[in-house]
Protein backbone atom coordinates (compact mmCIF):
# COMPACT_ATOMS: atom_id res chain seq x y z
CA UNK A 1 0.00 0.00 0.00
CA UNK A 2 2.26 2.54 -1.54
CA UNK A 3 -0.23 5.72 -2.00
CA UNK A 4 -1.78 5.93 1.47
CA UNK A 5 -4.02 9.42 2.17
CA UNK A 6 -3.74 8.79 5.68
CA UNK A 7 -0.69 7.14 6.82
CA UNK A 8 0.22 6.73 11.32
CA UNK A 9 3.58 5.17 12.33
CA UNK A 10 3.36 4.41 16.17
CA UNK A 11 1.17 7.10 16.94
CA UNK A 12 0.68 7.52 20.56
CA UNK A 13 -1.78 10.43 22.28
CA UNK A 14 -1.92 9.46 26.07
CA UNK A 15 -3.84 11.31 28.57
CA UNK A 16 -3.26 11.49 32.46
CA UNK A 17 -5.80 8.82 32.83
CA UNK A 18 -5.64 6.79 29.68
CA UNK A 19 -3.74 5.53 26.70
CA UNK A 20 -6.43 6.83 23.76
CA UNK A 21 -4.37 6.15 21.25
CA UNK A 22 -1.82 3.05 21.39
CA UNK A 23 1.35 2.59 18.47
CA UNK A 24 -1.56 3.16 15.85
CA UNK A 25 -0.19 1.94 12.41
CA UNK A 26 -3.24 2.75 10.09
CA UNK A 27 -2.48 3.01 6.14
CA UNK A 28 -5.51 4.54 4.19
CA UNK A 29 -5.27 3.88 0.13
CA UNK A 30 -6.18 6.63 -2.08
CA UNK A 31 -9.67 6.53 -3.28
CA UNK A 32 -11.11 4.29 -0.68
CA UNK A 33 -13.34 3.59 1.56
CA UNK A 34 -12.03 3.20 4.86
CA UNK A 35 -14.29 2.16 7.42
CA UNK A 36 -12.33 2.86 10.73
CA UNK A 37 -14.40 0.78 13.76
CA UNK A 38 -14.15 0.25 17.36
CA UNK A 39 -16.60 0.49 20.38
CA UNK A 40 -17.44 3.43 22.44
CA UNK A 41 -13.83 4.98 23.65
CA UNK A 42 -11.92 2.73 21.45
CA UNK A 43 -9.48 5.88 20.27
CA UNK A 44 -11.89 6.41 17.06
CA UNK A 45 -12.54 10.35 18.04
CA UNK A 46 -8.98 11.33 19.59
CA UNK A 47 -7.57 9.35 16.06
CA UNK A 48 -9.22 11.66 13.92
CA UNK A 49 -8.39 14.65 16.00
CA UNK A 50 -5.35 13.89 16.30
CA UNK A 51 -4.86 13.95 12.70
CA UNK A 52 -6.57 17.10 12.26
CA UNK A 53 -4.60 19.04 14.61
CA UNK A 54 -7.14 18.65 17.16
CA UNK A 55 -5.60 17.17 19.55
CA UNK A 56 -1.73 16.71 19.75
CA UNK A 57 0.13 13.10 19.56
CA UNK A 58 2.21 12.57 22.50
CA UNK A 59 3.90 9.78 20.27
CA UNK A 60 4.88 7.94 16.90
CA UNK A 61 4.17 10.34 13.74
CA UNK A 62 1.83 10.80 10.55
CA UNK A 63 0.55 11.82 7.50
CA UNK A 64 -2.33 13.05 5.80
CA UNK A 65 -2.07 13.78 1.77
CA UNK A 66 1.61 13.53 2.54
CA UNK A 67 1.86 15.93 5.23
CA UNK A 68 3.18 15.68 8.17
CA UNK A 69 0.54 16.33 11.21
CA UNK A 70 2.78 18.21 13.36
CA UNK A 71 3.69 21.02 10.72
CA UNK A 72 1.34 21.28 8.12
CA UNK A 73 -2.22 21.13 9.77
CA UNK A 74 -3.46 24.02 7.70
CA UNK A 75 -2.74 22.57 4.48
CA UNK A 76 -4.22 18.87 5.41
CA UNK A 77 -6.95 21.04 6.65
CA UNK A 78 -7.38 22.65 2.92
CA UNK A 79 -7.72 19.83 1.34
CA UNK A 80 -9.57 18.04 3.98
CA UNK A 81 -13.40 17.88 5.06
CA UNK A 82 -14.03 16.95 8.03
CA UNK A 83 -17.81 16.32 10.11
CA UNK A 84 -17.23 15.99 13.97
CA UNK A 85 -19.02 13.44 16.21
CA UNK A 86 -20.87 16.14 18.39
CA UNK A 87 -22.12 17.80 14.57
CA UNK A 88 -21.91 20.94 16.58
CA UNK A 89 -21.28 24.31 14.29
CA UNK A 90 -22.64 28.09 15.66
CA UNK A 91 -25.56 28.43 16.57
CA UNK A 92 -26.66 32.09 15.75
CA UNK A 93 -26.03 31.34 12.14
CA UNK A 94 -28.35 29.81 9.38
CA UNK A 95 -27.17 27.01 6.95
CA UNK A 96 -27.07 29.55 4.13
CA UNK A 97 -24.78 31.42 6.28
CA UNK A 98 -22.79 29.35 7.62
CA UNK A 99 -22.00 27.93 4.00
CA UNK A 100 -21.61 32.19 3.59
CA UNK A 101 -18.99 31.35 6.00
CA UNK A 102 -17.25 28.40 5.69
CA UNK A 103 -16.82 29.43 1.25
CA UNK A 104 -14.36 32.15 2.51
CA UNK A 105 -11.65 29.01 3.69
CA UNK A 106 -11.99 26.81 0.39
CA UNK A 107 -10.49 27.92 -2.60
CA UNK A 108 -12.42 24.89 -4.54
CA UNK A 109 -15.79 25.45 -2.99
CA UNK A 110 -18.67 24.56 -5.31
CA UNK A 111 -22.12 26.61 -5.02
CA UNK A 112 -23.34 24.14 -7.51
CA UNK A 113 -22.80 20.75 -5.19
CA UNK A 114 -24.36 23.50 -2.65
CA UNK A 115 -27.42 23.73 -4.07
CA UNK A 116 -27.23 19.59 -5.28
CA UNK A 117 -27.46 18.72 -1.73
CA UNK A 118 -29.77 21.35 -0.40
CA UNK A 119 -32.64 19.65 -2.62
CA UNK A 120 -31.47 16.38 -2.22
CA UNK A 121 -31.44 16.40 1.57
CA UNK A 122 -34.15 18.49 1.87
CA UNK A 123 -31.79 21.39 4.13
CA UNK A 124 -33.78 24.04 5.78
CA UNK A 125 -30.98 26.82 5.07
CA UNK A 126 -33.29 29.75 6.67
CA UNK A 127 -33.30 28.49 9.92
CA UNK A 128 -30.89 29.10 12.50
CA UNK A 129 -28.55 26.17 13.51
CA UNK A 130 -28.94 26.10 17.25
CA UNK A 131 -33.18 25.71 15.94
CA UNK A 132 -32.36 22.42 13.82
CA UNK A 133 -33.28 18.78 14.74
CA UNK A 134 -30.26 16.22 14.75
CA UNK A 135 -30.77 15.37 11.63
CA UNK A 136 -30.82 18.48 10.19
CA UNK A 137 -27.26 19.34 11.94
CA UNK A 138 -26.01 16.78 10.28
CA UNK A 139 -27.36 17.29 6.94
CA UNK A 140 -25.60 21.03 7.29
CA UNK A 141 -22.37 19.71 8.63
CA UNK A 142 -22.26 17.07 5.81
CA UNK A 143 -23.17 19.96 3.45
CA UNK A 144 -20.62 21.90 4.33
CA UNK A 145 -17.99 18.84 3.95
CA UNK A 146 -19.08 17.81 0.93
CA UNK A 147 -18.89 21.11 -0.98
CA UNK A 148 -15.63 22.33 0.30
CA UNK A 149 -13.41 20.11 -2.56
CA UNK A 150 -11.59 18.31 -0.35
CA UNK A 151 -9.44 15.56 -1.24
CA UNK A 152 -10.08 13.41 1.86
CA UNK A 153 -13.56 13.34 3.71
CA UNK A 154 -13.05 12.16 6.97
CA UNK A 155 -16.16 11.56 8.88
CA UNK A 156 -16.52 10.44 12.24
CA UNK A 157 -20.38 9.07 13.23
CA UNK A 158 -21.52 10.57 10.03
CA UNK A 159 -25.52 9.10 10.00
CA UNK A 160 -25.89 9.97 13.69
CA UNK A 161 -29.54 11.65 14.31
CA UNK A 162 -30.46 10.73 10.36
CA UNK A 163 -33.54 8.36 9.27
CA UNK A 164 -33.13 5.78 6.84
CA UNK A 165 -33.96 7.55 3.96
CA UNK A 166 -31.20 10.35 4.34
CA UNK A 167 -28.58 7.79 5.88
CA UNK A 168 -29.20 5.77 1.99
CA UNK A 169 -28.72 8.83 0.15
CA UNK A 170 -25.90 10.16 2.01
CA UNK A 171 -23.93 6.68 2.18
CA UNK A 172 -24.56 6.85 -2.00
CA UNK A 173 -23.60 10.22 -2.49
CA UNK A 174 -20.13 9.57 -0.47
CA UNK A 175 -19.55 6.74 -3.12
CA UNK A 176 -21.07 8.04 -6.20
CA UNK A 177 -19.84 12.02 -5.97
CA UNK A 178 -16.74 11.35 -4.43
CA UNK A 179 -15.38 8.31 -4.28
CA UNK A 180 -16.43 7.68 -7.98
CA UNK A 181 -13.79 10.49 -8.18
CA UNK A 182 -10.89 9.22 -6.85
CA UNK A 183 -11.49 10.73 -3.36
CA UNK A 184 -10.69 9.09 -0.27
CA UNK A 185 -13.32 8.89 2.85
CA UNK A 186 -12.55 7.46 5.76
CA UNK A 187 -15.48 6.83 8.25
CA UNK A 188 -15.22 6.32 11.93
CA UNK A 189 -18.20 4.47 13.32
CA UNK A 190 -19.75 1.85 14.71
CA UNK A 191 -22.93 1.51 12.69
CA UNK A 192 -21.46 -1.95 11.01
CA UNK A 193 -24.06 -2.43 8.65
CA UNK A 194 -23.76 1.15 7.03
CA UNK A 195 -20.18 0.94 7.29
CA UNK A 196 -20.33 -2.78 5.43
CA UNK A 197 -22.09 -0.75 3.14
CA UNK A 198 -20.06 1.10 1.79
CA UNK A 199 -16.55 0.57 2.81
CA UNK A 200 -13.80 -1.34 0.81
CA UNK A 201 -11.38 -1.45 3.53
CA UNK A 202 -11.84 -1.86 6.83
CA UNK A 203 -9.76 -0.55 10.27
CA UNK A 204 -10.64 -2.30 13.93
CA UNK A 205 -9.34 -0.50 17.15
CA UNK A 206 -9.67 -1.20 20.11
CA UNK A 207 -8.02 -0.25 23.71
CA UNK A 208 -6.21 2.76 20.89
CA UNK A 209 -4.38 -0.41 19.19
CA UNK A 210 -5.14 -1.39 15.50
CA UNK A 211 -6.25 -4.78 15.84
CA UNK A 212 -7.23 -5.26 12.25
CA UNK A 213 -6.45 -3.87 8.99
CA UNK A 214 -7.63 -5.38 5.29
CA UNK A 215 -10.28 -5.39 2.23
CA UNK A 216 -13.25 -5.96 3.18
CA UNK A 217 -13.02 -8.28 0.25
CA UNK A 218 -11.20 -10.45 2.07
CA UNK A 219 -13.25 -10.33 4.95
CA UNK A 220 -16.10 -11.71 2.31
CA UNK A 221 -13.72 -14.10 0.59
CA UNK A 222 -11.19 -15.86 3.00
CA UNK A 223 -11.86 -15.02 6.62
CA UNK A 224 -13.75 -17.95 8.16
CA UNK A 225 -14.78 -18.63 11.82
CA UNK A 226 -13.84 -22.22 13.28
CA UNK A 227 -15.52 -23.83 16.00
CA UNK A 228 -14.51 -26.70 17.77
CA UNK A 229 -14.22 -28.38 20.73
CA UNK A 230 -11.38 -30.10 23.05
CA UNK A 231 -9.22 -29.49 25.44
CA UNK A 232 -5.69 -28.74 24.07
CA UNK A 233 -5.77 -26.64 21.30
CA UNK A 234 -5.66 -23.33 23.51
CA UNK A 235 -1.76 -22.91 22.85
CA UNK A 236 -1.99 -22.96 19.21
CA UNK A 237 -1.09 -20.11 16.99
CA UNK A 238 -0.81 -19.65 13.66
CA UNK A 239 0.20 -16.25 10.90
CA UNK A 240 -3.62 -16.50 9.53
CA UNK A 241 -5.53 -16.93 13.41
CA UNK A 242 -7.14 -13.57 13.86
CA UNK A 243 -8.30 -14.03 17.40
CA UNK A 244 -9.44 -17.28 19.58
CA UNK A 245 -11.82 -17.21 22.34
CA UNK A 246 -12.46 -20.11 24.52
CA UNK A 247 -15.60 -21.16 26.98
CA UNK A 248 -15.13 -23.82 28.69
CA UNK A 249 -14.18 -26.82 26.20
CA UNK A 250 -15.69 -24.62 23.41
CA UNK A 251 -12.86 -22.79 20.99
CA UNK A 252 -14.11 -20.16 18.42
CA UNK A 253 -11.25 -18.88 16.16
CA UNK A 254 -11.34 -16.41 13.35
CA UNK A 255 -8.96 -17.29 10.53
CA UNK A 256 -7.91 -14.75 7.69
CA UNK A 257 -7.10 -17.31 5.14
CA UNK A 258 -6.37 -20.76 4.26
CA UNK A 259 -9.30 -22.45 7.23
CA UNK A 260 -9.06 -25.62 5.85
CA UNK A 261 -5.07 -25.80 6.66
CA UNK A 262 -6.33 -24.58 10.06
CA UNK A 263 -8.66 -27.18 10.41
CA UNK A 264 -6.33 -29.95 10.14
CA UNK A 265 -4.25 -28.31 12.47
CA UNK A 266 -6.69 -28.48 14.80
CA UNK A 267 -7.99 -32.22 13.99
CA UNK A 268 -4.18 -33.08 14.17
CA UNK A 269 -4.63 -31.93 17.92
CA UNK A 270 -7.67 -33.67 18.53
CA UNK A 271 -10.02 -31.27 18.27
CA UNK A 272 -13.32 -31.60 17.06
CA UNK A 273 -15.10 -29.29 14.47
CA UNK A 274 -18.45 -28.33 14.80
CA UNK A 275 -18.48 -25.73 12.18
CA UNK A 276 -16.26 -23.59 9.47
CA UNK A 277 -18.39 -20.89 8.22
CA UNK A 278 -17.98 -17.44 6.47
CA UNK A 279 -18.26 -14.37 8.24
CA UNK A 280 -19.62 -11.18 7.67
CA UNK A 281 -18.26 -7.66 9.43
CA UNK A 282 -20.11 -8.36 12.63
CA UNK A 283 -18.99 -11.51 13.20
CA UNK A 284 -14.75 -9.87 12.70
CA UNK A 285 -15.38 -7.16 14.80
CA UNK A 286 -17.01 -8.57 17.41
CA UNK A 287 -14.78 -11.87 17.36
CA UNK A 288 -11.72 -9.25 17.77
CA UNK A 289 -13.84 -6.49 20.11
CA UNK A 290 -16.83 -8.71 21.54
CA UNK A 291 -17.29 -9.51 25.13
CA UNK A 292 -18.29 -13.28 26.26
CA UNK A 293 -21.14 -13.69 27.95
CA UNK A 294 -19.74 -16.83 30.79
CA UNK A 295 -21.12 -20.11 28.58
CA UNK A 296 -23.93 -22.72 29.59
CA UNK A 297 -22.11 -25.59 30.60
CA UNK A 298 -22.73 -28.01 27.47
CA UNK A 299 -23.98 -24.96 24.93
CA UNK A 300 -21.36 -23.71 22.59
CA UNK A 301 -23.80 -20.30 21.61
CA UNK A 302 -22.02 -18.39 23.60
CA UNK A 303 -19.10 -18.55 21.67
CA UNK A 304 -21.01 -18.21 18.22
CA UNK A 305 -20.73 -14.17 17.85
CA UNK A 306 -24.63 -12.65 17.04
CA UNK A 307 -24.12 -10.40 14.11
CA UNK B 1 -13.18 34.74 8.18
CA UNK B 2 -14.13 34.65 11.69
CA UNK B 3 -14.29 38.18 12.10
CA UNK B 4 -17.71 38.11 9.82
CA UNK B 5 -18.58 35.70 12.20
CA UNK B 6 -17.71 38.33 15.07
CA UNK B 7 -19.17 40.62 13.15
CA UNK B 8 -22.62 38.90 12.73
CA UNK B 9 -22.81 38.22 15.96
CA UNK B 10 -21.89 41.43 17.58
CA UNK B 11 -23.34 44.35 14.75
CA UNK B 12 -26.83 44.67 16.64
CA UNK B 13 -25.30 44.69 19.63
CA UNK B 14 -22.92 47.92 18.17
CA UNK B 15 -25.69 49.94 17.16
CA UNK B 16 -27.66 49.84 20.23
CA UNK B 17 -24.57 50.86 22.31
CA UNK B 18 -23.73 53.21 19.32
CA UNK B 19 -27.29 54.68 19.35
CA UNK B 20 -27.86 54.85 23.27
CA UNK B 21 -23.69 56.41 23.35
CA UNK B 22 -24.69 59.11 20.79
CA UNK B 23 -28.58 59.71 22.20
CA UNK B 24 -26.64 60.40 26.02
CA UNK B 25 -24.01 62.32 23.92
CA UNK B 26 -26.56 64.48 22.65
CA UNK B 27 -28.18 65.03 25.50
CA UNK B 28 -25.13 66.01 27.12
CA UNK B 29 -24.52 68.49 24.16
CA UNK B 30 -27.97 69.46 24.47
CA UNK B 31 -27.93 70.44 28.70
CA UNK B 32 -24.64 72.37 27.81
CA UNK B 33 -25.68 74.50 24.82
CA UNK B 34 -28.46 75.37 26.93
CA UNK B 35 -26.34 75.94 30.18
CA UNK B 36 -24.00 77.86 27.74
CA UNK B 37 -27.02 80.00 26.80
CA UNK B 38 -28.06 80.71 30.06
CA UNK B 39 -24.54 82.00 31.21
CA UNK B 40 -24.26 84.20 28.05
CA UNK B 41 -27.84 85.68 28.66
CA UNK B 42 -26.66 86.35 32.06
CA UNK B 43 -23.20 88.00 31.15
CA UNK B 44 -25.31 89.97 28.83
CA UNK B 45 -27.55 91.58 31.27
CA UNK B 46 -25.27 92.23 34.25
CA UNK B 47 -23.31 95.27 35.37
CA UNK B 48 -20.45 93.63 36.76
CA UNK B 49 -17.64 94.21 34.42
CA UNK B 50 -15.28 91.41 35.54
CA UNK B 51 -18.33 88.84 34.05
CA UNK B 52 -18.03 90.95 31.06
CA UNK B 53 -14.67 89.18 30.56
CA UNK B 54 -15.56 85.67 31.54
CA UNK B 55 -15.41 83.12 28.25
CA UNK B 56 -18.34 80.61 28.71
CA UNK B 57 -17.88 79.14 25.64
CA UNK B 58 -14.61 77.72 26.87
CA UNK B 59 -16.53 76.19 30.04
CA UNK B 60 -19.05 74.69 28.11
CA UNK B 61 -16.19 72.75 25.99
CA UNK B 62 -14.22 72.07 29.34
CA UNK B 63 -17.61 70.69 31.14
CA UNK B 64 -18.47 68.70 28.37
CA UNK B 65 -15.29 66.80 28.04
CA UNK B 66 -14.98 66.33 31.65
CA UNK B 67 -18.81 64.93 31.20
CA UNK B 68 -18.31 62.81 28.32
CA UNK B 69 -14.93 61.54 29.92
CA UNK B 70 -16.69 60.37 32.78
CA UNK B 71 -19.09 58.38 31.07
CA UNK B 72 -16.77 56.64 28.99
CA UNK B 73 -15.43 54.85 31.52
CA UNK B 74 -18.68 52.67 32.52
CA UNK B 75 -19.27 52.22 28.45
CA UNK B 76 -15.28 50.95 28.29
CA UNK B 77 -15.69 48.77 31.02
CA UNK B 78 -19.46 47.57 30.15
CA UNK B 79 -18.48 47.19 25.69
CA UNK B 80 -15.49 45.83 26.61
CA UNK B 81 -16.84 43.04 28.83
CA UNK B 82 -19.45 42.16 26.87
CA UNK B 83 -17.50 42.22 24.09
CA UNK B 84 -14.66 39.86 25.57
CA UNK B 85 -16.95 37.45 27.49
CA UNK B 86 -18.66 36.38 23.64
CA UNK B 87 -15.07 35.75 22.04
CA UNK B 88 -13.91 32.92 20.54
CA UNK B 89 -13.59 31.19 24.25
CA UNK B 90 -17.07 31.00 24.78
CA UNK B 91 -17.48 28.61 21.63
CA UNK B 92 -15.71 25.99 23.73
CA UNK B 93 -18.86 26.09 25.93
CA UNK B 94 -21.07 26.17 22.59
CA UNK B 95 -19.48 23.31 21.15
CA UNK B 96 -18.45 24.91 17.69
CA UNK B 97 -14.53 24.80 18.73
CA UNK B 98 -14.16 21.94 16.90
CA UNK B 99 -15.93 23.47 13.49
CA UNK B 100 -13.60 27.15 13.91
CA UNK B 101 -10.78 25.04 14.70
CA UNK B 102 -10.69 22.44 11.72
CA UNK B 103 -11.30 25.59 9.35
CA UNK B 104 -8.21 26.28 7.77
CA UNK B 105 -6.15 29.61 8.77
CA UNK B 106 -3.67 29.79 11.22
CA UNK B 107 -5.29 29.95 14.71
CA UNK B 108 -3.49 33.39 15.84
CA UNK B 109 -5.49 35.14 13.35
CA UNK B 110 -8.84 33.96 15.11
CA UNK B 111 -7.60 35.80 18.08
CA UNK B 112 -5.86 38.60 16.80
CA UNK B 113 -8.93 39.55 13.99
CA UNK B 114 -11.62 38.81 16.49
CA UNK B 115 -9.57 41.34 18.78
CA UNK B 116 -8.89 43.96 16.14
CA UNK B 117 -12.88 43.77 15.08
CA UNK B 118 -13.92 43.80 18.81
CA UNK B 119 -11.40 47.37 19.15
CA UNK B 120 -12.89 48.89 16.52
CA UNK B 121 -16.26 48.45 17.21
CA UNK B 122 -15.37 50.19 21.00
CA UNK B 123 -13.46 52.45 19.36
CA UNK B 124 -16.96 53.15 17.28
CA UNK B 125 -19.53 53.12 20.49
CA UNK B 126 -16.96 55.79 21.94
CA UNK B 127 -16.99 57.63 19.24
CA UNK B 128 -20.92 58.13 19.49
CA UNK B 129 -20.57 59.57 22.72
CA UNK B 130 -18.05 62.03 21.51
CA UNK B 131 -19.75 62.49 17.97
CA UNK B 132 -23.17 63.12 19.88
CA UNK B 133 -22.32 66.05 21.86
CA UNK B 134 -19.78 67.63 19.93
CA UNK B 135 -22.36 69.57 17.59
CA UNK B 136 -23.85 71.19 19.96
CA UNK B 137 -20.25 72.59 21.72
CA UNK B 138 -19.41 73.07 17.99
CA UNK B 139 -22.42 75.46 18.22
CA UNK B 140 -20.97 77.44 20.87
CA UNK B 141 -17.81 77.89 20.06
CA UNK B 142 -14.94 76.06 17.09
CA UNK B 143 -12.07 76.86 18.82
CA UNK B 144 -11.61 74.22 21.14
CA UNK B 145 -13.09 71.31 18.65
CA UNK B 146 -9.27 70.10 18.88
CA UNK B 147 -9.73 69.18 22.66
CA UNK B 148 -12.61 66.40 21.83
CA UNK B 149 -10.06 64.82 19.80
CA UNK B 150 -7.69 64.10 22.61
CA UNK B 151 -10.31 61.74 24.98
CA UNK B 152 -10.31 59.25 22.59
CA UNK B 153 -6.75 57.45 21.70
CA UNK B 154 -6.58 57.31 25.53
CA UNK B 155 -9.67 55.75 26.54
CA UNK B 156 -9.75 53.05 23.48
CA UNK B 157 -6.17 51.82 25.04
CA UNK B 158 -7.70 50.88 27.92
CA UNK B 159 -10.59 49.75 26.32
CA UNK B 160 -8.42 47.42 24.53
CA UNK B 161 -6.66 45.87 27.57
CA UNK B 162 -10.27 45.65 29.19
CA UNK B 163 -11.04 43.78 26.32
CA UNK B 164 -8.53 41.83 25.64
CA UNK B 165 -7.92 40.83 29.40
CA UNK B 166 -11.64 39.46 29.13
CA UNK B 167 -10.81 37.80 26.26
CA UNK B 168 -7.75 35.86 27.14
CA UNK B 169 -9.98 35.14 30.04
CA UNK B 170 -12.96 33.42 28.89
CA UNK B 171 -10.47 31.54 26.23
CA UNK B 172 -8.77 30.04 29.46
CA UNK B 173 -11.97 29.48 31.41
CA UNK B 174 -13.15 28.11 28.47
CA UNK B 175 -16.79 29.76 29.22
CA UNK B 176 -18.40 33.04 28.82
CA UNK B 177 -20.01 33.01 32.50
CA UNK B 178 -16.13 31.68 34.03
CA UNK B 179 -14.52 34.53 31.57
CA UNK B 180 -16.81 37.34 33.10
CA UNK B 181 -16.50 36.25 36.71
CA UNK B 182 -12.60 35.88 36.66
CA UNK B 183 -12.54 39.48 34.62
CA UNK B 184 -14.33 41.15 37.33
CA UNK B 185 -12.07 39.50 40.06
CA UNK B 186 -8.92 41.06 38.24
CA UNK B 187 -10.46 44.58 38.01
CA UNK B 188 -11.42 44.54 41.59
CA UNK B 189 -8.32 42.74 43.05
CA UNK B 190 -6.13 45.28 40.75
CA UNK B 191 -8.40 48.15 42.07
CA UNK B 192 -8.43 47.18 45.44
CA UNK B 193 -5.24 45.65 46.01
CA UNK B 194 -3.07 48.91 46.94
CA UNK B 195 -5.53 50.05 49.56
CA UNK B 196 -6.20 46.91 51.36
CA UNK B 197 -2.11 46.16 51.35
CA UNK B 198 -2.18 49.88 52.80
CA UNK B 199 -4.73 49.33 55.30
CA UNK B 200 -4.29 46.04 56.28
CA UNK B 201 -0.41 45.36 56.59
CA UNK B 202 0.65 49.17 55.88
CA UNK B 203 2.36 48.03 52.86
CA UNK B 204 2.71 51.51 50.67
CA UNK B 205 2.66 50.77 46.86
CA UNK B 206 5.00 53.22 44.95
CA UNK B 207 2.79 56.39 43.64
CA UNK B 208 3.23 55.11 40.21
CA UNK B 209 1.41 51.96 40.92
CA UNK B 210 -1.60 53.57 42.67
CA UNK B 211 -1.50 55.82 40.14
CA UNK B 212 -2.40 53.52 37.46
CA UNK B 213 -6.39 53.61 37.83
CA UNK B 214 -8.77 52.50 34.84
CA UNK B 215 -9.01 55.93 34.19
CA UNK B 216 -6.32 57.65 32.05
CA UNK B 217 -7.64 60.82 32.99
CA UNK B 218 -7.34 63.37 35.67
CA UNK B 219 -10.36 65.21 35.62
CA UNK B 220 -10.13 68.95 36.51
CA UNK B 221 -13.92 70.87 37.29
CA UNK B 222 -12.07 74.13 36.62
CA UNK B 223 -10.32 73.54 33.25
CA UNK B 224 -9.82 70.79 30.85
CA UNK B 225 -9.26 67.02 31.80
CA UNK B 226 -5.05 66.02 31.66
CA UNK B 227 -4.24 62.94 30.01
CA UNK B 228 -1.75 60.78 31.80
CA UNK B 229 0.02 59.75 28.41
CA UNK B 230 2.58 57.86 30.09
CA UNK B 231 -0.24 56.27 32.03
CA UNK B 232 -2.38 55.57 28.60
CA UNK B 233 1.08 54.58 26.84
CA UNK B 234 1.24 51.65 30.14
CA UNK B 235 -1.99 50.38 28.92
CA UNK B 236 -1.12 50.32 25.28
CA UNK B 237 1.81 47.89 26.01
CA UNK B 238 -0.27 45.91 28.77
CA UNK B 239 -3.16 45.76 26.48
CA UNK B 240 -1.05 43.91 23.81
CA UNK B 241 0.09 41.13 26.29
CA UNK B 242 -3.14 39.66 26.18
CA UNK B 243 -3.80 39.20 22.89
CA UNK B 244 -0.88 37.70 22.71
CA UNK B 245 -1.47 35.30 25.80
CA UNK B 246 -4.81 34.85 23.58
CA UNK B 247 -2.61 33.28 20.88
CA UNK B 248 -0.04 31.57 23.05
CA UNK B 249 -3.24 29.57 24.25
CA UNK B 250 -5.33 28.63 21.52
CA UNK B 251 -2.50 27.59 19.42
CA UNK B 252 -1.99 24.83 22.62
CA UNK B 253 -5.69 24.31 22.34
CA UNK B 254 -6.86 20.57 22.30
CA UNK B 255 -10.70 19.97 22.14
Amino acid sequence: MTDAVISTQGLTKIYPDVRAIDGLNLNVPRGAVYGFLGRNGAGKTTTLRTLLGLSHPTGGSAQVLGLDIRKDHVAILQCTGFVSETKQLFDSLTAEQLVRFNRGYYPKWSDSLVERYVNLFEIPMKRPFGKLSLGNRTKVCHLLALCQGADLLMLDEPTSGLDPVMTDLLLRVLVEDHVSEGRTVFVSSHHLSEVERIADWIGIIEGGKLLLETRLEDIRQNFRLVLASGDSASEIAAPNLVSKRRSEKFHRYLVSREADDFVMRLRAQGMTILEVSPVNLGEVFLGLAGKELPCIPGNPGTTRAIA
Amino acid sequence: MYSWKSWHDSRHRLALYAGACLAVGAITGLDIWGTYHFWAAWIAVTTNPRLKLWDPSFDAWAWGINVITELMLPVVVWSSLVLGVTSVGREDSSGAMTFILTRPQKRWRIVWDEWALSVAEISIILSMLVLGMVPFLFLISRIYVSFSGLILPAVVAVAACLYGLTQFLTLLTRSSAKGLSATIAVILFYLFLPSALDDWWHISWPSKVTDLSLSVFRPEWDGLPSIHWEIAMLWVIVGLIFPFLSQWLIERREV
